[in-house]
């Protein structure tokens, strides 16, 4: 090892413990930056004598000098984005609000509760707040219409006429009745699939 | 005030104004970090410590202003070069604007022609 070798590694080792502070990639970065404009610079001069490095290394300025300024803005701030043309809207960092929540519950149960209206009543919530896309509320209000009331009221009419005179009688239903079980279902699941996707829309926002 | 809040003043704003000029650098062509070091070194009363130019490289990476290009060179060993992104681009034209507005408003009252 040449004696401009050392100074240069001697400057790299007193940097890299300046630099300890730093996350470890930014402190490998640093480093690896730092070296390359030694290199750089060393192989665009004329020689690579001892004082030749030591100017080099002066111009670079004091480890601790450098490290400071890669701290700045740990954590990251960012002051070049206030001077930036199109400023990004912040994402709403409200928790899940009382209204959000009461609308998936009206959407959800509304209906069973007080018939069409209650879950009327929902969709408007759903469309009032600001927490959904318009994505979102579609999906809301088409999954499924009435929520949670149709298949209460296929169970509450099939218990009830279930109790059938006679076996034929019931037989003769069995088609309709299983394509209304299907779609009782296939709303049962809808309903609970959609009012999840909502709360977790609306939370995913919030985050 | 104090007397010596003119000069932390001063310091503050070359701290804030150093990263529009290494964007301004790189308006028209990419360059590498020795070559940014060394027109930013050329302008008096710019730049104090040259290492401290990296670690702000580095944060307009992280802000996606500038990006980075390996690039072999013919002395010496290959170059990251920057250039500037889009996001750049408005930024800078965004902060040019607004300095000349300042400037030429501080200009009018503590220039030489009033």
């Amino acid at each position: 090892m040449t004696v401009t070798d050392t100074l240069i590694e001697e400057y790299l080792g007193r940097l890299e413990t300046a630099a300890r502070a730093l996350p470890p990639d930014r402190r490998a970065e640093l480093l690896a930056e730092i070296r390359e404009h030694i290199d750089t610079v060393l192989a665009q001069s004329a020689d690579r004598d001892e004082a030749t490095v030591r100017t080099v290394l002066d111009r670079l300025g004091s480890p601790d000098e450098i490290v400071h300024e890669a701290g700045v803005g740990l954590p990251e701030a960012s002051p070049a984005r206030e001077w930036a043309a199109t400023p990004e809207q912040a994402p709403p960092r409200a928790r899940v609000g009382a209204l959000e929540i009461a609308a998936v519950i009206l959407l959800l149960i509304g209906g069973v509760v007080l018939p069409v209206i209650g879950w009327i009543v929902g969709a408007v919530l759903l469309w009032a707040s600001g927490r959904w896309t318009l994505r979102d509320k579609l999906i809301g209000t088409l999954v499924f219409p009435g929520g949670l009331a149709i298949p209460a009221y296929y169970l509450f009419f099939w218990s009830a006429s279930s109790v059938c005179s006679g076996p034929a009688d019931c037989e003769s239903t069995g088609t309709s009745a299983g394509a209304a079980a299907t779609f009782t279902l296939v709303a049962l699941v809808g309903s609970l699939a959609s009012a999840a996707y909502l709360l977790h829309r609306a939370r995913r926002v919030g985050a | 005030m104090e007397p010596g809040d003119a000069s932390n003043l001063l310091t503050q704003m070359r701290r804030g104004a150093l990263p529009y000029c290494v964007l301004a650098l790189l308006r028209h062509e990419q360059r590498y970090g020795v070559e940014i070091v060394r027109l930013l070194g050329e302008v008096d009363g710019m730049v104090i410590s040259e290492g401290t130019i990296y670690p702000l490289l580095s944060r307009l990476r992280r802000q996606g202003l500038v990006e980075t290009v390996w690039q072999e060179s013919t002395a010496g060993p290959p170059r990251r070069y920057y250039r500037l992104t889009s996001a750049g681009h408005q930024a800078l034209e965004a902060f040019t604007t607004e300095w000349e507005r300042f400037s030429g408003a501080v200009e009018h009252f503590i220039g030489k022609g009033t």
